[in-house]
C-alpha cells in the first residue's frame, strides 16, 4: 500500500514536472496581469 | 537591489524554511508523546530523541540564520566576487507565469527528494522478499 501510495506520488510529479512550462503559462492566461510581480532595477 | 540584498533574502528564506520544519518537527514530537501515553511499549523513545535532535538542529540554524543574514550575506558575497570595488546591482523582472514555474519546479523536486528513497527502499523489501521465498521453496 506504501509503495503504491509512494509511486502514485512519483508519477504525478514527474508528470508535474514535466508539463510545468504549459501548466503555469496556462494559469498566467487566465489571471493576467501586465504588472511583473517583482521588478528591481539597477537604481535601488 | 544589490547582490547582497539579494543574498540576504536567500538567507532569510532558507532561515523561514528552518523556522517550518522544527515546527513539524515539534508537532511531530508532541504527537509521538501523546501516543506513547497510550501505548507505553511502542518503543517511541528513540524516534522522538530523533525528533528532538533534529528540532533542536532547525531552532538553532532558525535563530542563526536570522541573528546573522546580514554578516552571512556579505561574506558570501565577498567570497563570491573578491575584486569588486563597488557593490554590484542586479536586475530581477518576474512575471506571474516564471514564478509559478518556479515554484512548480520546487515542489516538484522536494516530492522527488523525499519520495524516491521510499520508492527505492519498497523495491528492494519486494526483491529482497521474493528472494527469501524463492530460496525457503527450494
Amino acid at each position: 500500500m506504501n509503495f503504491k501510495i509512494t509511486a502514485i506520488k512519483f508519477v504525478f510529479a514527474i508528470v508535474v514536472l514535466l508539463t510545468a512550462r504549459p501548466i503555469s503559462a496556462w494559469f498566467s492566461n487566465q489571471f493576467r496581469s501586465d504588472k511583473p510581480l517583482i521588478e528591481t532595477t539597477s537604481e535601488t | 537591489m544589490k547582490r547582497s540584498h539579494l543574498i540576504q533574502l536567500a538567507i532569510l528564506t532558507i532561515a523561514l524554511i528552518c523556522g517550518y520544519k522544527f515546527i513539524e518537527s515539534v508537532f511531530s514530537m508532541v504527537l509521538a508523546l501523546l501516543y506513547q501515553d497510550t501505548d507505553p511499549y511502542s518503543g517511541v523513545s528513540s524516534y522522538i530523541i530523533r525528533v528532538l535532535i533534529a528540532s533542536a538542529v532547525y531552532c538553532v540554524a532558525l535563530i542563526l540564520l536570522v541573528r546573522y543574514n546580514r554578516e552571512l550575506a556579505n561574506y558570501i558575497d565577498r567570497v563570491g566576487n573578491p575584486n569588486a570595488a563597488v557593490e554590484e546591482k542586479v536586475n530581477i523582472h518576474i512575471e506571474q507565469a516564471n514564478l509559478l514555474y518556479i515554484v512548480l519546479v520546487a515542489v516538484c523536486l522536494i516530492t522527488l527528494i523525499t519520495e524516491v528513497p521510499s520508492l527505492i527502499l519498497s523495491i528492494y523489501n519486494y526483491f529482497k522478499k521474493r528472494d527469501r521465498q524463492v530460496w525457503h521453496s527450494k
